[in-house]
Parts: C-alpha cells; structure tokens; sequence
C-alpha cells in the first residue's frame, strides 16, 4: 500500500478504535484461515466475535496483536497499523489470547509488577493498580503466593488482570470464561460489564453464547474466515429465520405425539419436557399462527402457547444452518 | 507517572533492564544456579584435590597448572551457556508464555536482548567463580607471585567465548520447537560435533580456523604459546597429523563474528517467527 492510499485509509475510519482491511491469513499448510474480513469496530463497543472451531476467530485476535501476520490485508488499532508499529499499537491493547503459558516461578505481584513497569508506570501507581486489580478479580489474598499454586481458574483471572493492568482502552479477549467455574464466570463477566460501563471498547471471542448476549450489544458471526454477519443483537434477532414458540400441553406428550409435531412444515427442532415443548422454526411470525393451526388439526389440547423472540443461540443457528443446539 | 521521559531510546534501554531483571530472578528460583555454582566450584577443585589424595606431583610450573585446570572452562561455558540460555526464545513459544510477553507494548529486540545479557551474567559469575578458585589453588600450591601474567588476558577470551557460545545456543533456541531438543543439538553442537570436525581436519592437514570452539583454545593457549603448531608421525608410513593452534587475531575475530552474527540471526529468525 502506497504512502497516499495508506493515508486514505485512516481518515477514511477516523472512528474506527478497530480496523481490519481484507484481512487475509494463509498458515504454511496451504489453509486459508481469513478470507478479507473486514471488521470497523466503533469507540466503546462491546463486539461479540463468534463462530464454530476453526472458523479463524481466534486467527483474527492474533493479527490484531501481532501474534502473527496476516498474508495480505492491514488490522489498525487506533489508526495505526499494527504489524507495522506493533509496540505504539499494543499501548491500547489489553489481551488474552488463547490459554497462554505462565511463568510459574513468579507471584501475581512480580507478573503486574512487571507489566506495569513495561508500560512505564511508577512503583507507587504500580503498586496502587496492583491492589485494585487483585481485588477486581478476587485474588487478593493471592499477591505474592506463586503462581504455580493456583487453580486454572486463578490463572484465568490472572491473565485478565494482566490484560486490564495498563488500563487500556481496548481489551481483545479470546473465551475469557475458559476453564473458569460458574462462580469464576459471573466475577469476571461483572469485570468485563464494569469496563464497559467505563466506555472501553471489547472484541470478545466466545463460544457461549450466554456469555456474549450478557455483555455484548453488536456480535460478528465468522466461518470459514468470512465475516457473515455484523450488526446488532437486537437487529439481528429481528433479521432471524429462527424462532421459538413455548407451548404447554394438557397432558404430557406420548413419542407418536412428538413425532407428529416434528412432522409439521417449517418445525426444525424440538425440545420435550413431559408436557412442554419448546418448538424452533424456520419462518418469520405468521408460521408461528399455522403451527398452532397444526396443533389444532392434529387434536392437542393446548393450555399456553407463547412464541418468544428469537435469542442469540437463534441467530447463530439461523446464521451457521444448524437444528440443533449449540453450546 | 512514565518512567522513561527521554524518549525511545531511555523506553528500550529501560525494558532491556526490565528482561535482565526478570530472566535473573528465573534463574535464581530455579536450580539452575545452584546446579552450574556447584560445577563451577567442583570443576577447579578437582584439579587441586585428587593429586593431593593421590599423592601425585603437581605440575612444576604455575603456568602449566593454569592451562591444565583452565582447559575445562569451555566445558563449562558451554554448559551453563545451554542452561541459561537453551529456553530463552523457545520457552516463549512452546510453553505459550510469549502470548503474555508478546502483546507487551515493548519491542520483541529489547526482551531478547535482555534474555541474552541475563545469561551472559548467570555465566560470567560462573566462570568467575572457577577463575577465582583456580588463581586460589596457585597461590595455595606456588605463591601469591605466581599467578601468571596472562591470567586476565585468558579470563577476556572466555568472556568473549561465552558471547559466542551463547550466541550458538540462541540459534538454537530461535529455531528449534522445543526446550529440549533447542538445548540438546546446542550443547552437542558446541562439546561433540565442532571439536570432532576439527579432530577430523587435523587428520587431513587442514586447520579448522572458522571453528568457534577451535578458537576458543586461546583461552588455555596463551599459557604456553599462541599459534604453535605441531607435526606429530602416525604409525610407520610416515603419514602426519598437523596438531594446530588458533591464532590470536583469527581466533578473537571468529568469536567476535559468532557472537554478533549467529546474535543478529537468531533475533530475525525470532522477529519473523509466529505464536500460532
């Protein structure tokens, strides 16, 4: 890219905290792992990344932290571009990227410490951060034991402290939630809430989609490297092909009863709980009305029948072609 | 609240020390330290202890005592050179710990660098440590004034020896996917394959100058005489074997090309290599 067009390109995404041009990754095996994605990430978003294993999310994330560098295609982080001046890009940056390595040796005080004193702070800011961010993510009573002797979840948390440590304005975090227990999962969910609130702007890759839907407002749906959707929850749940209806039945369901209803047009899914369905469809809300029809037809006695929005397990179902329910 | 106010240079020299620091205080938490002390101390001594048990002469000279027990600093060097530096690049790949150093805001040069001086220390006290308990063993067995001129002359050479091993080991470690197999092929590179190379050279009279462990005989030949070289008669037939000695110049530049070359490699290997 020439000096002119490269000029182009930043003020042409002036708002753009992320930027991703045609990004395009080709691993020495010959996979392609992105195809031109092109993602504009705004100041203060909360961007779901999704998509399946090996859909190139995680492939993305490295690109945007110099972890690797894409085939063709330029990621910018605030205008610049981050495989060219990664250590000014990186300033923004706070990741967690797949399940990294710790040096075992050292106590969660040595590792900020050091993070801390990287990005130039002073011992006295160092060792204020240290207190706030230990007790954000519950390991304060941990400061100076050795990291060896911590739970996965423990290094889960610390990892994200690290990545939170220089307070930057953009966190990439890459399934924050792995190995963490339910517990694990709302403290750092709350932390991650709590940024938000603070106007950062997060690109979270996840596979649960509880998760996303909990702190995320915008989502992308990646496969295969290509970027198939980008907008909002909201609008994409509008958009969906997919909805649920809940239905309650005066008795519980026999098999032949089951299968009756998985035979009715446009029905992708079911789920059976005695004598409750939770029924997924393909249509917009009219097929909603001749399911119940259907029903009709078919002699079940109905005692509730509520259809729901579609959720964002929908959506993605909608959006990677799936019946059936995903994690 | 920013420690380095004058600018980049300050930023990367600070974070140079930064990697020192830290590779340091790995080094002293782990056994290594203790491990290689131990040799360091044990090597020279054994070179004082046996004889005595054994109730052998020591050599007449305080010069041939210095080249006799200073003949195993190599082995040393080499050894603490693959100890402290065989997982300074690979580790940051293999065991993933680059995924936290990496997305640092600090250049990936700095961190090496630093990796690089942090062994260059751990190994330098070590074979400090063996200078000392030899120059302890002269002055025990000939003298206080027989610690030979040369001594300090010897101790520069292993310094610049250490560079170059190091620099071998950091080839390695760049390169290679694992810990192990980094740290294996640098310490049998540097004790087995280059010393057999020049073995084999010597048998066809050529002399394997641009062998770094072949130079790093100055560091016991400024003892007895740099450069000498010797033509020994195999068998009967008349065949000989030229028995060489680096020369001084020779030796000093290859060890000086090792170090920084085999250096600047080994970190554009690193800059180019991906954490997939």
């Amino acid at each position: 890219m020439g000096f002119h067009s490269w000029i182009l390109v930043i003020s042409m995404q002036p708002d753009y905290v992320i930027y991703t041009e045609n990004l395009t990754k080709q691993y020495a095996n010959g996979v392609y792992a992105l195809r031109g994605v092109t993602l504009e990430i705004e100041k203060g978003d909360c961007v779901g990344y999704l998509g399946p294993n090996g859909s190139g999310k995680t492939t993305t994330l490295k690109i945007l932290t110099n972890l690797i560098r894409p085939t063709s295609g330029h990621a910018y982080i605030k205008g610049i571009d981050v495989n060219r001046e990664p250590e000014r890009a990186l300033r923004y940056i706070g990741a967690l990227i797949e399940v990294p390595g710790m040096y075992d040796y050292l106590t969660p005080h040595d590792m900020l410490s050091y993070q801390g004193a990287v990005c130039g702070m002073n011992k006295k800011a160092i060792k204020n951060r240290i207190e706030t961010i230990l007790s954000q993510v519950k390991l304060s009573d941990w400061e100076y034991a050795k990291i060896r002797s911590f739970s996965t979840g423990m290094v889960r948390r610390l990892v994200i402290a690290s990545a939170m440590f220089h307070n930057p304005e953009i966190l990439i975090l890459d399934e924050p939630v792995l190995g963490l227990d339910p517990s694990g999962m709302k403290d750092i969910r709350d932390v991650i809430k709590r940024l938000q609130r603070s106007e950062k702007t997060i690109l979270i890759s996840s596979h649960l989609l509880y998760e996303v839907n909990e702190i995320c407002d915008r989502v992308i749906f990646l496969d295969k490297g290509k970027v198939l959707a980008y907008d909002t929850i909201d609008k994409l749940r509008k958009r969906t092909h997919f909805r649920r209806i809940q239905i309650e039945f005066l008795k519980p369901l026999t098999k032949e009863d089951v299968e009756k209803i998985r035979a009715i047009d446009k029905v992708i899914n079911i789920d059976v709980k005695k004598s409750s369905v939770k029924i997924r469809y393909k249509g917009k809300p009219d097929t909603s009305a001749k399911i119940l029809k259907e029903l009709f037809v078919n002699g079940f006695d109905i005692i509730s029948y509520t259809p729901e929005s579609a959720s964002l397990e929908d959506v993605y179902a909608s959006i990677f072609g799936k019946d059936t329910e995903v994690a | 609240m920013k420690r380095y106010p004058n600018g980049n240079l300050s930023k990367n020299l600070y974070h140079v020390v930064l990697a020192v620091k830290y590779e340091l205080l790995k080094h002293m938490r782990s056994k290594r330290i203790v491990i290689n002390l131990i040799l360091a101390i044990v090597l020279p001594l054994l070179f004082y202890i046996i004889p005595k048990a054994y109730n052998m002469d020591f050599p007449a000279h305080s010069e041939d005592f210095a080249q006799m027990n200073l003949g195993f600093v190599t082995t040393l060097i080499i050894i603490c050179a693959v100890f402290f530096a065989g997982d300074a690049i690979v580790s940051e790949f293999e065991k993933k710990t680059g995924l936290i150093t990496f997305l640092t805001p600090q250049r990936k040069t700095s961190m090496f660098l630093g990796k690089y001086l942090a062994a260059f220390i751990a190994v330098l006290v070590m074979v400090s440590v063996y200078y000392m308990i030899a120059n302890l063993e002269i002055i025990i067995l000939y003298g206080l004034n027989s610690i030979p001129e040369v001594m300090g002359l010897s101790y520069l050479i292993s310094l610049l020896y250490i560079t170059s091993a190091l620099s071998v080991v950091y080839i390695f470690s760049s390169v290679m996917k694992g810990t192990i197999s980094s740290s294996l092929l640098s310490f049998s590179t540097l004790m087995m394959t280059m010393p057999i190379i020049s073995g084999l050279l010597f048998f066809v009279n050529v002399e394997p100058w641009f062998l770094v462990t072949y130079s790093s005989g100055l560091i016991t030949d400024v003892f007895s005489g740099i450069g000498t070289t010797m033509t020994i008669e195999m068998g009967g037939g008349g065949d000989e074997i030229t028995m060489y000695s680096p020369q001084f110049n020779i030796g000093i530049i290859m060890m000086v090309l090792y170090a920084v070359g085999l250096y600047l490699v080994s970190i554009f290997i690193t800059m180019r290599r991906e954490v997939v």
